[in-house]
C-alpha cells in the first residue's frame, strides 16, 4: 500500500442529536460511528459487516454526504472531502456512487430505465435525453447483463433482480471510481443474490472500481471483500483480511458472529450448534443513546473481565495482522492465536488441573 | 397519564396566544382600512368623534402595547363593548348566546359520535355486505348535505306536516327541561347526521386497516374469536385517527352550527356573528372568536388525551 | 462444483444477458382508467361534472328562462314544476330551472378562486416545510395546525368582515383556510418520499435540489393531491354555500345556489317545500359527485380495503382429493389447490397440488423462494386463507380429524389451542394496543378458560420459559418497548401457551439479526423436545433449515419439487432446483471467481411457464419437460416431481470448510 491510500476513512463520528422539544428534556444524541477507519484501494474491496443498529449504513451515509459528520475525514486521492462545496459536489458526485438496499423503493417509479439511467448520464456529461444517450444507457445495460428492451421498461416491470442491475448501471452511468454497496444483495431471493453479486464481481473485473461492500451477511461480505472490517454498535471492534478474519476471529463479537451463520449442511452444521451456543446468553444490547462507558460487547460478551466494563479498549494488531478492539489483547490474557472458545476451554482445563 | 396530561395543559398556552393573535389581527385589518372608528361614529362622522372613538379605543398606541393591553382585558374576562351599542358588553352579550349554541353543539356530537362508531362498526365487519354498502351510500348522500338543507327539511317534515316539534324557536335549559330538549332536537339532529356520516366512515376505514393487519391475524391464529378480534384487538388501534376526526368535526361543528340556528330561528353565537359581520361590529365578532377559541383548544386538549388513553407510545413520551 | 453431476448436460453459463418478461402488468394508467370507467358512481359523476360544465360554460344553451326575470304581473310565483317552469318558480317568479344551471357558474369560480389559493399557498409550504425539515418545518406546522384546528367558516367570517361581504372576499377566506389541508397532505407526502431510497439514489447521481422535487417528489404527490381536491372541492362549495346562505357570501340577487336557499329559508314553511328542493338538490349532487369522484380515484388508484383478515371467503365445492392421507401423521395434506381471482377475471393458481406429511415429534422444513407458496400452505391447511384467495381442491387431516370443511367457529377452538402459530415479523403480530402480558394471557382464557390472575401467572411462567428476563415486569409492558428478538420470543410464549400438538414457525427468525435467530432456533427446538410436538419450519434460509429440520420439502411456484430427509436433501438432492439453490450460496463456494447462478428470475402466479415450473431457468430441461407439469414421483421414502430426475444423480455441494477457529 502507498502511503496515500485512494480512499480513507480516518476517526469517523456521526452522533444523531435527539430531537428538543417543548416541556421535555433533550434526550441525549445516538452515538451512530464511533470512530472508524479503514481505507480501500482501486480493484480492491473493503466489506462492512454488522447487525442492525451497527452503524454500518450510517457510514455509507456519511461517506455520501447524506447526513452530517460529527468529526473525522473522508479523503480521496488525498483531498479531505467532507468539506466539499457545492461548487465540487458535482465532480465527488462523479466519483463516488452508489447501489442500495431496497430494489423497490430506490427506483422512482414514475420513470422509465432511459430516464433513470439518462438523468445520470445528463448530469454528468451533458448529453442530453436523445438517441446518443440511449446508446449510452444501452451499453450499460450490456455491461450488467440485460438486453436492450429493458430501456423503455419501468421499474414495476422488472422483478427485484432486474431492478438492482438497473442500480447498478445508474452507478455506472458516472463511471465512478468507488461504488458503496450498501445491503445491495439482501432483499434479493437467494438464486438471484448470486447473479447481482456476480454482476458486481465482474463491473469490478473490468472497471477497476473499488468497493465498499456493506452487508449484514457475513458469507456474502466474505465473498466480495479482500478485507472486512466489522462493526458493533459503531465501533469497529475487527479490520482486516477477509479470509483470514473469518477462519481466525479475534474479537469475541466476530466469533459470535461467523458462529451464528447456519450452514446449508446438517452434519456441518449439527457441529456448529454447540460452538454457537457457547455463546448464547440473553443479554439485549445497549441502545446506540446511552452506550455503556466500557466495551458496548461487555454484557454479551463470554470472557468478560473488570476492565471491560470500565473503558473501550483501544485498536491493537490482532495475529492475523489486522486489527483489534478488545481487552483481551492488551490487558487480560492474549489470545496467542487461540479462539475464544478454545480459550474458555483450556483456562477452565487449567484450572480443574491445578 | 397525569404527567401527561399536565404537559398537554401547558402546550395549550401558547395554542391560546396564536388564537388570540389571529383573532387581534382583525381589528388591525380592519383599522388599516380606516373603519373601526368611522363604524362606531356612524355616516357623516365629524372628524372630532372620530378622534374621540380613536383616543377612548386606545386605537393611537403601538400595536405590540395594543396586544398585551388586549391580552390583559381577556384575560380578565372584559371582552370590550360592542361597537354599535356602546352600553353592550360583548361579555354579557356573549354569556346570553352561548347556551343555546353549546346546547346544540354538544346534543349534536354525542348524537353524532355514538350512531356513528356504531354504523362505522357495523360496516367493517362485513365489508362489501349489505350493511356496509347500504350505509355507505347513506352516508355519501349525507355528507354531501349541509346542515342547514337537513334542518329545512326536518322542520318542513317532523315540525310542520306531522307536527311533532316546533318548527322555530328555543327554550332555555332553566324554564323548562322538557321545553329545552324539544328545541334542540331538530337542530341538533340536523347537525348531527353529517358527523355520523364522517365519522361512520373514518372508522369503517380505519376498522379495515386494522382488520388487515397482522396482529388481528395472528390473533385469530390463536383462536380468539370474532367478536373479541372486533372489539379488543381492533378497535382500539382503530380508534386513534376516528379520535382525530372527531376533535375536526366538533370544531367545524362549531362554525356550522350558525346556519343551522337561522334555520331554526335560534338567537345563538350564530346569529350573532352573522349580523356583527353585517353590520362590521367588529367587537363582537372578535368576542366570539375567542369564545370558540377556546372551545376548539378544549376540544384538542380532550382530543389529545383520549391518544394518551388509547395508544401507549404517545402516553409513554415516545 | 458437483462431483457427480451427468456427464450430458453442461452448467449453465454465468451472466447470460437476461431478457425481458413480457410485461404481465398493465400499464398503471391504463388500469386506473379502466377501473374508473368500470365503477359506477365515477361514471355518475364524470357525467354530472359534464352537465355543469356546460352550464358553466354556455349556460344559455340549456336555461329556458332569464335567471333574474321576475313574473311582474305576480301570477305565477311558488310553482311547483311545469312544462313551462320544468323546476317551478321562486318568491319572484323568477325560473327555478334556469337559475339552478346560472348557478353553476358561480360554483365553479368559488373552487377556482379557493382553490387557486389553497393550492397556490398550501403545496410550496408544504413542499419546502416537508424537504427542509427540523425546526423549520415544526414552526410552520405549529402555526398550520393552529389554523386547520379553527373552523373554516369562523375564519372566513374573519376575511368577510374585514373585506366586506362578497363571495369572491368570502371564497379568499375559504381559500386561505383551506390552504392548510394542502399544506399537510403536501408535508406529510414530501416527508414520506424524502425517506425513500429513489431520492437518497437522486443526491448520490448528483441532481440538484430543485430537480429532485419537482422531477421526483411532485409527480409521486400527484395522485393524492388530485385526490384531496376533487374532496376539497365539494368542502368548499359547501362551505361557500352556507356562508351564502348565510347572507355573507354572494349578492342577494344571484342565482346562486346559498342565496337561492337563503331566500327560500323563510317561505318553506308557508310555501311548501319544494321551494328548498330545486337549489338544494343540484348543491348536494354536486358535491357528492366530488366526494364520490375523489373516493373513486383513490380506489382506482389503490388497493382495494373490502377484504380483511376477518373476511372468510366462502368454500364453494373444494374437489376431493385423489390421494389417500398417510394414517399415522399428525398432520397431512393432500393434493391442495389455492386460487385467487386476479385482474380482469383470469385467475391465479397460487398452489398446485401441495400433499405434505408431519409426524408427531418431527420438524419438517418447508423452504422456497419469495413466491414459492410455502406461507400460503400453510395458511390454507389451517383456514386462514386471505379473502379473495380460496382453497378449491385438496384434504386436510390434523390429528385424525379432517379439517378441510370446518367453519370458523370449529377452527377457532383448535387455532391456538392444537396448533400455535409463530410469525415473521413479530412484532407486528403483537397488537400495539395491549399489554404483552394480557395478550399471552389471552389463548390460556379462551381455550384454558383460565381466571385472570391465573392466565397471568401462567403468562411469567411462560416468559421465563422462553428466556425473558424479569418476566413479571415485562407483562405489563407495550410490545413498542421490546426488541424484535424479545418480541419473537413473546411470540413463542403465546403459541406455546396450550401446549399445541404442532407448531407452526412461518420464518420466524428472518426479521431477525443473525446471532439472535440462533437463540430462538434453539428455543423452538428445546420445547419440542420437551414436549414432543410436530413442527413445521418454514423458511428461505437453507442454513437455517439444515439446523433444525429432520426432513424438508422444497417448494417452487406453487408446487412441492422434492421431500426427502434433511441428509439426502443436502447431501444428494435429487431436484435440480434443490441443487441449484445450493449452489448459489456463497456458503457452499469458496475463494473467488463467480458464483454459480440460477437464469432467469422465480416466475409469478400470473404467468406460470408451462411443463416443468423450473425448466426455463433449468440447465438440464429437455422437450420433454415443458409438454406437461411432471408428478410428484415416489423415490424410496422420498418424492421428487422431475421429468428427469432418473437420469440424474447430484453429489454433494463443496463441503464447508470448518470455521471459527475449531480447527
Amino acid at each position: 500500500m502507498s502511503d496515500k491510500p485512494f480512499f480513507s476513512v480516518d476517526d469517523l463520528h456521526v452522533h444523531f442529536a435527539g430531537r428538543s422539544r417543548l416541556f421535555r428534556p433533550t434526550p441525549p444524541p445516538v452515538k451512530a460511528v464511533n470512530g472508524i477507519s479503514f481505507s480501500i484501494e482501486p480493484h480492491r474491496t473493503f466489506g462492512l459487516v454488522g447487525e442492525s443498529g451497527s452503524g454500518k449504513s450510517t457510514v455509507a451515509r456519511a461517506i455520501l454526504q447524506l447526513v452530517d459528520i460529527q468529526s473525522g475525514t473522508i479523503t480521496l486521492d488525498g483531498e479531505d472531502v467532507t468539506k466539499v462545496s457545492s461548487g465540487d459536489e458535482l465532480t465527488f458526485r462523479s466519483r463516488v456512487q452508489a447501489v442500495l438496499q431496497d430494489p423497490f423503493s430506490s427506483l422512482n417509479q414514475v420513470h422509465q430505465t432511459r430516464t433513470i439511467v439518462g438523468d445520470a448520464i445528463t448530469r454528468h456529461f451533458g448529453i442530453n435525453a436523445g438517441a446518443d444517450r440511449d446508446e449510452e444507457v444501452m451499453t450499460l445495460l450490456d455491461e450488467v447483463g440485460l438486453s436492450r428492451e429493458f430501456l423503455d421498461r419501468y421499474p414495476y416491470e422488472m422483478s427485484g433482480g432486474q431492478r438492482q442491475r438497473i442500480s447498478i448501471a445508474r452507478a455506472l452511468a458516472v463511471k465512478p471510481e468507488l461504488i458503496i454497496a450498501d445491503e445491495a444483495t439482501s432483499a434479493l431471493d437467494v438464486s438471484i443474490q448470486s447473479q447481482v453479486i456476480n454482476v458486481l464481481k465482474r463491473v469490478q473485473a473490468d472497471t477497476g472500481v473499488a468497493y465498499l461492500f456493506i452487508a449484514h451477511d457475513l458469507e456474502v461480505v466474505k465473498h466480495m471483500s479482500d478485507e472486512v472490517g466489522v462493526m458493533y454498535l459503531g465501533y469497529l471492534v475487527e479490520k482486516g483480511d477477509a479470509e483470514k478474519i473469518y477462519n481466525g476471529p479475534t474479537h469475541p463479537y466476530t466469533e459470535m458472529l461467523i458462529a451464528s451463520i447456519p450452514m446449508p449442511n446438517p452434519v456441518v452444521q449439527a457441529e456448529r450448534r454447540s460452538l454457537r451456543q457457547s455463546f448464547d446468553n440473553d443479554a439485549e444490547p445497549p441502545s446506540p443513546a446511552s452506550l455503556p462507558p466500557g466495551c458496548p460487547f461487555e454484557n454479551r460478551c463470554p470472557v468478560t473481565m473488570d476492565i471491560c466494563r470500565e473503558e473501550m479498549p483501544a485498536p491493537t494488531i490482532g495475529h492475523h495482522g489486522g486489527e483489534v478492539r478488545c481487552h483481551l489483547h492488551t490487558s487480560g490474557p492474549e489470545l496467542g492465536g487461540e479462539s475464544v472458545v478454545q480459550f474458555i476451554e483450556s483456562t477452565a482445563r487449567r484450572s480443574s488441573t491445578v | 397519564m397525569a404527567r401527561y396530561i399536565g404537559f398537554r395543559l401547558l402546550a395549550a398556552i401558547p395554542l391560546l396566544l396564536a388564537i388570540a393573535a389571529i383573532t387581534f389581527l382583525i381589528s388591525v385589518a380592519m383599522e388599516a382600512r380606516g373603519s373601526i372608528a368611522g363604524q362606531v361614529c356612524g355616516e357623516g362622522a365629524t372628524p372630532e368623534c372620530i378622534t374621540a372613538v380613536e383616543a377612548e379605543l386606545g386605537l393611537n398606541d403601538s400595536i405590540p402595547v395594543r396586544f398585551t393591553r388586549w391580552l390583559g382585558d381577556i384575560a380578565s374576562g372584559d371582552l370590550g363593548s360592542s361597537l354599535l351599542d356602546r352600553n353592550t358588553e360583548v361579555s354579557a352579550l356573549i354569556g346570553e348566546r352561548i347556551w343555546p349554541t353549546l346546547s346544540i353543539v354538544t346534543f349534536s356530537l354525542l348524537i353524532g359520535v355514538t350512531l356513528g362508531m356504531l354504523m362505522g362498526i357495523v360496516a367493517a365487519i362485513r365489508p362489501g355486505g349489505v350493511a356496509d354498502r347500504s350505509i355507505s351510500v347513506i352516508a355519501a348522500g349525507v355528507i354531501a348535505a349541509p346542515g342547514f338543507i337537513i334542518g329545512m327539511l326536518l322542520s318542513w317534515g317532523i315540525a310542520v306536516e306531522l307536527g311533532w316539534l316546533d318548527p322555530v324557536g328555543y327554550v332555555p335549559f332553566g324554564e323548562s327541561f322538557t321545553g329545552w330538549l324539544k328545541s334542540i332536537t331538530l337542530p341538533s339532529i340536523a347537525l348531527a347526521l353529517p358527523t355520523i356520516a364522517i365519522v361512520q366512515r373514518q372508522l369503517r376505514s380505519s376498522m379495515a386497516n386494522a382488520l388487515q393487519s397482522r396482529y388481528v391475524l395472528a390473533a385469530r391464529a390463536r383462536g380468539v374469536a370474532r367478536t373479541s378480534l372486533i372489539g379488543r384487538h381492533a378497535l382500539p388501534n382503530a380508534m386513534v385517527p376516528t379520535v382525530t376526526v372527531i376533535g375536526f368535526r366538533a370544531a367545524a361543528a362549531i362554525g356550522l352550527t350558525t346556519a343551522v340556528e337561522i334555520v331554526f330561528g335560534i338567537r345563538g353565537m350564530g346569529e350573532m356573528l352573522v349580523t356583527s359581520i353585517i353590520t362590521r361590529n367588529v367587537t363582537v365578532l372578535q368576542g366570539g372568536m375567542i369564545v370558540v377559541g377556546l372551545t376548539v383548544v378544549f376540544v384538542n386538549l380532550l382530543v389529545d388525551i383520549s391518544y394518551g388513553f388509547l395508544n401507549p407510545k404517545v402516553r409513554l413520551g415516545r | 462444483m458437483t462431483t457427480e453431476t451427468s456427464p450430458t448436460v453442461e452448467a449453465p453459463a454465468p451472466l447470460a444477458p437476461e431478457a425481458p418478461i413480457e410485461p404481465a402488468v398493465d400499464s398503471p394508467r391504463r388500469r386506473f382508467w379502466r377501473r374508473m370507467l368500470r365503477n359506477p358512481l365515477a361514471v355518475f359523476s364524470m357525467l354530472w361534472f359534464l352537465v355543469l360544465l356546460v352550464a358553466w360554460v354556455a349556460p344559455d344553451l340549456i336555461a329556458t328562462h332569464d335567471p333574474f326575470k321576475q313574473d311582474v304581473t305576480l301570477q305565477r310565483l311558488f310553482e311547483t314544476p311545469s312544462a313551462d317552469h320544468w323546476l317551478g318558480t321562486d318568491q319572484f317568479g323568477r325560473d327555478h330551472y334556469s337559475r339552478v344551471i346560472y348557478g353553476a357558474g358561480f360554483a365553479f369560480r368559488s373552487i377556482l378562486i379557493a382553490m387557486s389559493i389553497a393550492v397556490g399557498v398550501g403545496v410550496p409550504i408544504g413542499l419546502f416545510s416537508g424537504w427542509k425539515g427540523g425546526r423549520f418545518d415544526r414552526a410552520v406546522m405549529w402555526v398550520n395546525d393552529v389554523l386547520f384546528s379553527l373552523p373554516i367558516v369562523l375564519l372566513a367570517m374573519a376575511v368577510i368582515i374585514v373585506l366586506t361581504p362578497s363571495l369572491t372576499n368570502a371564497m379568499i377566506g375559504v381559500g386561505i383556510a383551506m390552504s392548510t389541508r394542502f399544506v399537510r397532505l403536501t408535508r406529510a407526502v414530501t416527508l414520506a418520499e424524502k425517506e425513500e431510497l429513489y431520492v437518497d439514489a437522486a443526491r448520490i447521481t448528483g441532481i440538484s435540489t430543485p430537480r429532485i422535487l419537482g422531477r421526483y417528489i411532485v409527480p409521486n404527490l400527484l395522485p393524492s393531491l388530485v385526490i384531496q381536491a376533487a374532496i376539497i372541492s365539494g368542502a368548499i362549495i359547501l362551505i361557500g354555500a352556507t356562508l351564502s346562505f348565510l347572507g355573507i357570501g354572494a349578492n342577494l340577487d344571484d342565482p346562486d345556489w346559498g342565496v337561492m336557499l337563503n331566500r327560500s329559508q323563510s317561505i318553506f314553511r308557508q310555501e311548501g317545500v319544494w321551494q328548498i328542493v330545486p337549489a338544494g338538490m343540484a348543491l348536494v349532487l354536486t358535491v357528492l359527485s366530488f366526494n364520490l369522484l375523489g373516493d373513486a380515484i383513490r380506489d382506482a388508484l389503490g388497493r382495494d380495503a373490502s377484504n380483511n383478515a376477518l373476511t372468510v371467503t366462502k368454500r364453494v365445492s373444494v374437489a376431493a382429493a385423489q390421494t389417500e392421507h398417510s394414517p399415522d401423521a399428525l398432520l397431512s395434506i393432500r393434493d391442495m389447490d389455492v386460487e385467487f381471482p386476479g385482474q380482469a377475471g383470469q385467475i391465479s393458481e397460487i398452489l398446485n397440488g401441495v400433499s405434505l406429511d408431519l409426524r408427531a415429534g418431527e420438524t419438517l422444513g418447508v423452504v422456497g423462494e419469495s413466491g414459492s407458496g410455502k406461507s400460503m400452505t400453510m395458511l390454507s391447511a389451517l383456514g386462514l386463507t386471505p379473502a379473495p384467495g380460496r382453497m378449491t381442491r385438496g384434504s386436510v387431516r390434523f390429528d385424525g380429524r379432517d379439517v378441510t370443511n370446518l367453519s370458523e367457529a370449529e377452527w377457532a377452538k383448535i387455532r391456538g389451542k392444537e396448533i400455535g402459530v409463530i410469525f415473521q415479523e413479530p412484532i407486528a403480530v403483537l397488537n400495539p394496543a395491549i399489554k404483552v402480558g394480557a395478550q399471552i394471557a389471552e389463548p390460556l382464557r379462551i381455550h384454558m378458560g383460565m381466571s385472570k390472575a391465573d392466565a397471568r401467572e401462567r403468562a411469567a411462567e411462560l416468559l421465563a420459559e422462553v428466556r425473558v428476563p424479569d418476566p413479571v415486569r415485562r407483562l405489563d409492558q407495550y410490545p413498542h418497548e421490546f426488541s424484535g428478538g424479545m418480541a419473537q420470543r413473546v411470540g413463542i410464549a403465546m403459541a406455546l401457551a396450550c401446549e399445541p400438538k404442532l407448531l407452526i414457525a412461518d420464518e420466524p427468525s428472518t426479521a431477525l439479526d443473525v446471532t439472535v435467530q440462533g437463540q430462538i432456533l434453539d428455543l423452538i427446538s428445546e420445547v419440542q423436545e420437551r414436549r414432543q410436538m410436530g413442527v413445521i419450519l418454514i423458511t428461505h434460509d437453507l442454513g437455517v433449515i439444515a439446523e433444525a429440520a429432520d426432513r424438508v420439502l422444497v417448494m417452487y411456484g406453487g408446487q412441492v419439487v422434492e421431500t426427502a430427509s434433511a441428509h439426502d436433501v443436502f447431501l444428494h438432492p435429487r431436484h435440480p432446483y434443490s441443487h441449484a439453490l445450493l449452489e448459489t450460496m456463497p456458503q457452499n463456494h469458496d475463494g473467488g471467481g463467480d458464483l454459480p447462478v440460477i437464469d432467469g428470475m422465480v416466475p409469478s402466479a400470473t404467468a406460470w411457464p408451462s411443463g416443468c415450473r423450473f425448466a426455463p431457468r433449468c440447465g438440464f430441461a429437455t422437450d420433454a419437460c415443458v409438454s406437461a407439469i411432471p408428478p410428484l414421483e415416489r423415490v424410496d421414502n422420498d418424492l421428487v416431481r422431475c421429468v428427469r430426475h432418473s437420469e440424474i444423480t447430484f453429489g454433494q455441494p463443496v463441503a464447508d470448510q470448518p470455521v471459527g477457529g475449531t480447527a
